[in-house]
């Protein structure tokens, strides 16, 4: 899959913020996975070419992030928060329930293609804790029920819209 | 006199001895006990799986003070496993004729594969039947 | 650079040079600080942090590698916390490393082991689960990487970055999950890939072809000299039992500085081929029958004596390779001039090497850098990682190839001129510079580049006339100028205007062509118009001194040539030839002819170590030669160095060494002079007494190898240069034919090897895009290629690194004879390519 001239031009204009091309890798990396979705070695080329690097490099510094994608995601990414104050409010009792709703281990995808668990360490909103995000929203203050009445209406969502983008990049 | 008290008391020894049980052993026809500790023939040991325990690195060449042991190693495929792990002895020898059964070899190996065990009738006709090969020294499977 | 610092290390005072690091600095005065990460040839990485020493007056422990010596610094290297520090590095790289030292190849070599002996603990407190990740990953086709036992040190990573500049490798994932890897789905592929075992301090990177073979204490070690390119890389053969089972490189500065290329370090694989001969071999009734060594000299002996008793001695010939030690170079000079023949010759298409003028440190060092037709990165792999340098400090590069090179990335100036017209080229510059700075040329080269005005040279080289000053201006105004040739060049004409061009630039010549010894063979005379040393013919002094030497009355007469041969043996005049190591079936440019000369000779003998075509069909007498690994001898590298080659096994079978072999020959055909040598380092002082150049060069014992330099003058350069004559144009294409060796296809021996195998391309020809395009052809489709001699099919590779109009096949090709084409030196073949339909199978 090409990537678009949108994203092209927006890559140039990055690299001209920056005295050295290579510091623009992240942003690339960003850009090449909301064109995406996730990474893949022909992104690694395209950042690498125009970074004037090597691929296997733009790769390794891929690989360092979490947030950057290797493998595809399903519709809607859940993170569920599992650092400090979340863990102390009962996070880990909340993922074992988003395990068995959903019938997936952490890092798996549903076969329907619609959930990917992962867990993420502090989401920055401790106040609200426990807190999950989905894609680019927050649910706090969570409860079983809540989660419950969270993801039906993640599957409303899901079969009334049409073509939602799906497992945007966090940059 | 003093003769005579030699005599009687070799006589005497002689005799005790007449009653005694004999103590040789009846060899071939007779098998001698094995004590645990005895260090006989190098027996190749395997693992409950039937895989070799030997995993060739060679330690016990390396420790024999005679050289009487030649180890080479290859690596292990999935369609031909030999031991656990990536590497098997391809060949495994020992010279029997060189040989002083000091048992280093059983002490070094880190596998516990090389142990010397209880078979002590190590005569050959030919020398080149004294170099045991692997398949020689390998216990035998279950 | 030259001021020195004195500083104080665990109380002795250390004087060094400025710039030096704790480390070296330490290592200088024999105390040894503990490091993995740590590698002379790769700069600072501090990443291990078990260097860490104290130093007064600096607060906290500091990596001994990466800082640098100051005057009057005081550094203790084992105060209780750095002893405290060391243990705990240790303990901690342990907590992961998997400990399996029996199964562990570099066990016994491996710096992690050392130093958890020497410092470390000897239990650990760690009892968790140990962190699992890849094992036995087959990185690239040299490689094998186990991430257990990686301490993450990056030599690798730093290797390919700093080194090769091609950054393969890279550590992914962060933490205690990061591990060395390449980028996925990729193979770490690389001519000089094999290195980095060589570098990795734990057991992490092993060699695909020695894995397991033999642990690290069995092996014994000889140094050596590498006999598959004209490098000449200094290495380490290391064999168990009579094989031959893994070669490492060597400390070298001034060749391969302990790099070694890929071909090197898995060629030597060759030894033990089935494919290998090992009885001699004598025909009867048509076929090749194993023979004992009395009866193939016996046979020899009369097929030489029958022929030089009917047709004299100018009707024998010799055909030496220049894959041939000196010492059996020498040897076949002395036997052909002291049975009375000229005959003499190891050129099959190429041009004997001009003198090396530069070193390799020069050319490490080089600020203009004119590669003229060559490819280091497939002739002479260390010269790829030595221009990099080169230009890595600041050197420019100036390419002159008929193809696009790797190196062209880090060229200033890249020229393609015409096929045929790269004389031209040389002789334009030539002529601009006479132009720009009238006289400066001496007189009667002037004839010979007049009227190539810089409009000529650009309409006929097709180059930019702008850019060929450029390149003028470049080499003349540098003093650090270095002109390499490559095996490109193949004729003298060319050859003579390239020297001249070095000698009117002042820039310094250093050349190659595909042979490992042709500068060797060359000086031994193994050329039919020269005596060993090069003098001519003619040199009554030399003469007189080389009979004084053999005992023996010497002809001196001129002989045929390699490439006059064949029609002189066609007609008859020449009817017996003695073949060393060459494949003349194969390797000569018409193999057509020379097929029938050879069916019309009388006796045939050659001596090889694998049954090559030429002996199959024509030999009559075949006797089984060593190959290296197997024997001693002496190989000059392109730069002139002389290094010394050791037999670390007993050769295969009957073989016998190469150099006893033509001595052997010698006696049986009671050839005059003495011919009882005890080993080749007799054979070698004897060359030092008849050749000027090689005069001091001796075999030193210690270390068991000798490394020299000899300068000579040979005429070549004294001789005008001839105005470039039109290249002829043979063929009846619309292609025309550029070829070359391909790095592990190129020696006939190497590709047996088996981790060569699968590493060379299956037989290809390079097409540039349009005119495949025009062709119809596809990439990976199956092509006809129709030269003078018949066509070859072969597999399409559609590229742009080949100039348009021109079709690259390369030299050596496993199977297939590419001199079917008709390439030779001074002609342009234009060869007539074709797609072939693919036949369903």
């Amino acid at each position: 899959m090409p990537f678009s001239e949108a994203a092209q031009r927006e890559l140039q204009e990055i690299i001209q913020r920056y005295p050295d091309k290579r510091s623009a890798m992240l942003p690339a990396l960003a850009i090449a996975q909301r064109e995406q979705g996730y990474l893949t070695p022909e992104a690694y080329r395209w950042v690498a070419e125009a970074l004037d690097t090597s691929p296997t490099w733009v790769a390794s510094v891929a690989s360092f992030y979490t947030m950057l994608r290797k493998e595809p995601a399903g519709r809607y990414l859940i993170q569920v928060c599992t650092n400090l104050s979340c863990s102390l409010l009962g996070a880990k009792p909340l993922l074992d329930h988003l395990r068995q709703r959903l019938g997936i281990d952490v890092g798996e995808t549903t076969p329907d293609g619609l959930f990917t668990l992962t867990t993420v360490e502090c989401l920055g909103s401790c106040a609200t804790a426990p807190v999950m995000q989905v894609n680019d929203r927050y649910y706090e203050q969570l409860t079983p029920e809540r989660i419950d009445e969270i993801l039906a209406g993640l599957r409303r969502e899901a079969g009334t819209c049409g073509d939602d983008r799906t497992a945007e990049g966090h940059s | 006199m003093d003769a005579i008290f030699q005599m009687v008391r070799g006589l005497w020894v002689t005799c005790k001895r007449l009653v005694w049980r004999p103590v040789t052993v009846q060899y071939p026809e007779q098998r001698p006990q094995i004590y645990p500790r005895f260090r006989g023939r190098h027996v190749l040991g395997r693992h409950e799986d039937g895989l070799e325990k030997c995993v060739a690195c060679g330690l016990c060449a390396a420790a024999c003070p005679t050289g009487a042991i030649y180890v080479e190693g290859a690596e292990n495929t999935e369609a031909e496993r030999y031991s656990h792990g990536e590497r098997y002895a391809r060949l495994y020898q020992v010279n029997l004729l060189r040989c002083i059964f000091c048992g280093f070899c059983q002490e070094v190996c880190p596998t516990g594969a090389v142990t010397l065990g209880s078979e002590f009738e190590l005569a050959r006709y030919s020398r080149a039947d004294a170099i045991l090969c692997k398949e020689q020294l390998l216990a035998p499977k279950g | 650079m030259d001021q020195s610092v004195t500083l104080k290390i665990d109380g002795r005072d250390v004087t060094v040079p400025a710039g030096t690091t704790v480390l070296e600095a330490a290592r200088m005065a024999g105390i040894e600080i503990p490091s993995l990460c740590n590698h002379a040839r790769l700069l600072p990485a501090g990443l291990c942090r078990l260097c860490l020493v104290e130093i007064e007056k600096v607060r906290g422990l500091q990596p001994a590698c990466a800082s640098i010596v100051r005057e009057g610094m005081v550094v203790h290297t084992d105060t209780p916390a750095v002893q405290h520090n060391r243990r705990m590095v240790l303990e901690l790289l342990c907590t992961n490393h998997p400990l399996d030292c029996p199964v562990c190849d570099a066990a016994g070599d491996c710096r992690l082991q050392d130093y958890v002996f020497r410092y470390g603990r000897t239990t650990s407190r760690f009892v968790e689960e140990k962190r699992r990740k890849g094992k036995a990953i087959r990185l690239g086709p040299a490689v094998i990487l186990d991430q257990e036992r990686c301490v993450l040190c990056q030599r690798c990573v730093r290797f390919c970055e700093e080194v090769l500049d091609d950054r393969q490798l890279a550590v992914f994932q962060r933490g205690a999950s990061s591990r060395i890897s390449t980028m996925p789905g990729a193979v770490f592929d690389s001519r000089f890939s094999g290195n980095v075992v060589d570098l990795c301090p734990v057991g992490a990177l092993t060699d695909r072809t020695f894995r397991f073979k033999a642990r690290n204490w069995e092996l014994t070690g000889l140094p050596s000299v590498c006999a598959l390119c004209p490098v000449g890389c200094r290495m380490t053969e290391e064999g168990r039992e009579g094989r031959l089972l893994r070669v490492r490189g060597r400390e070298a500065p001034e060749v391969n500085d302990g790099w070694l290329c890929d071909l090197g370090r898995t060629g030597y694989g060759f030894t033990e081929h089935p494919n290998r001969l090992r009885h001699p071999l004598v025909r009867r009734d048509g076929h090749l029958e194993p023979a004992s060594w009395d009866e193939a000299l016996t046979a020899l002996a009369r097929g030489f004596g029958a022929v030089i008793e009917k047709a004299g001695p100018r009707a024998v010939a010799v055909l030496g390779s220049p894959r041939l030690t000196n010492e059996t170079a020498y040897l076949l000079t002395r036997l052909a001039r002291a049975l009375g023949t000229g005959n003499v010759d190891y050129r099959l298409g190429t041009a004997a090497p001009a003198p090396a003028q530069a070193t390799l440190s020069d050319l490490r060092q080089a600020e203009v850098i004119l590669l003229f037709q060559g490819d280091p990165s497939e002739e002479a792999p260390i010269l790829e990682l030595w221009v990099k340098q080169a230009v890595k400090r600041g050197g420019r590069l100036y390419i002159v190839h008929p193809r696009t090179l790797a190196l062209e990335r880090y060229a200033t100036g890249a020229y393609r001129p015409r096929p045929g017209s790269e004389a031209v080229l040389i002789a334009g510059i030539l002529s601009m510079l006479e132009q720009g700075k009238p006289g400066s040329l001496p007189l009667e080269w002037r004839e010979a580049v007049s009227g190539l005005g810089p409009t000529q040279v650009a309409s006929l080289t097709g180059c930019d006339r702008e850019a060929i000053r450029l390149l003028a201006e470049a080499l003349v105004g540098s003093p650090r100028a270095i002109i390499a040739y490559g095996a490109g060049l193949r004729d003298e004409q060319t050859l003579a205007l390239v020297a001249a061009l070095a000698k009117a630039t002042g820039a310094r010549l250093l050349g190659w062509d595909g042979g490992p010894n042709s500068r060797g063979v060359a000086d031994m005379g193994l050329l039919p118009d020269r005596l060993p040393g090069r003098a001519p013919l003619a040199d009554a002094a030399a003469t007189a001194a080389l009979e004084r030497l053999w005992q023996a009355p010497l002809s001196c007469q001129p002989g045929l040539s390699a490439t006059e041969l064949w029609p002189e043996m066609r007609r008859g005049e020449v009817r017996a030839l003695y073949v060393a190591g060459a494949d003349p079936v194969t390797q000569a440019p018409n193999p057509q002819l020379v097929e029938e000369a050879l069916a019309h000779a009388t006796f045939v003998a050659m001596q090889e170590a694998f049954l090559t075509p030429t002996a199959e069909r024509f030999a009559h007498v075949v006797l089984p030669a060593a190959v290296p690994g197997e024997e001693d001898g002496s190989l000059t590298n392109l730069a002139g160095g002389v290094g010394w080659q050791r037999a670390l096994i007993a050769p295969l079978g009957e073989a016998r060494p190469s150099w006893r072999i033509v001595a052997d020959v010698a006696k049986a055909l009671a050839a005059p002079g003495a011919w009882e040598y005890a080993d080749a380092a007799q054979v070698l002082a004897e060359i030092a007494q008849a050749i000027p150049a090689y005069a001091g060069v001796e075999v030193v014992t210690t270390g068991g190898y000798f490394d020299a330099r000899y300068e000579y003058e040979y005429a070549l350069t004294d001789q005008p240069p001839a105005a470039p004559a039109p290249a002829r144009v043979a063929g009846t294409g619309d292609l025309a034919l550029t070829t070359g060796p391909v790095l592990f296809d190129r020696d006939i021996m190497a590709r047996h090897a088996p981790g060569v195998v699968g590493r060379a391309a299956e037989a290809f020809a390079a097409i540039h895009p349009e005119d495949a395009e025009r062709l119809g052809i596809t990439d990976g489709a199956p092509i006809e290629v129709r030269g003078l001699f018949g066509a070859l099919t072969l597999k399409a590779r559609v590229s742009g690194a080949c100039a348009q109009g021109t079709v690259f096949v390369p030299e050596e090709l496993s199977e297939l004879s590419v001199n079917r084409l008709g390439a030779q030196p001074g002609v342009v073949v234009m060869v007539e390519v074709k797609p072939l339909a693919v036949r369903p199978d």
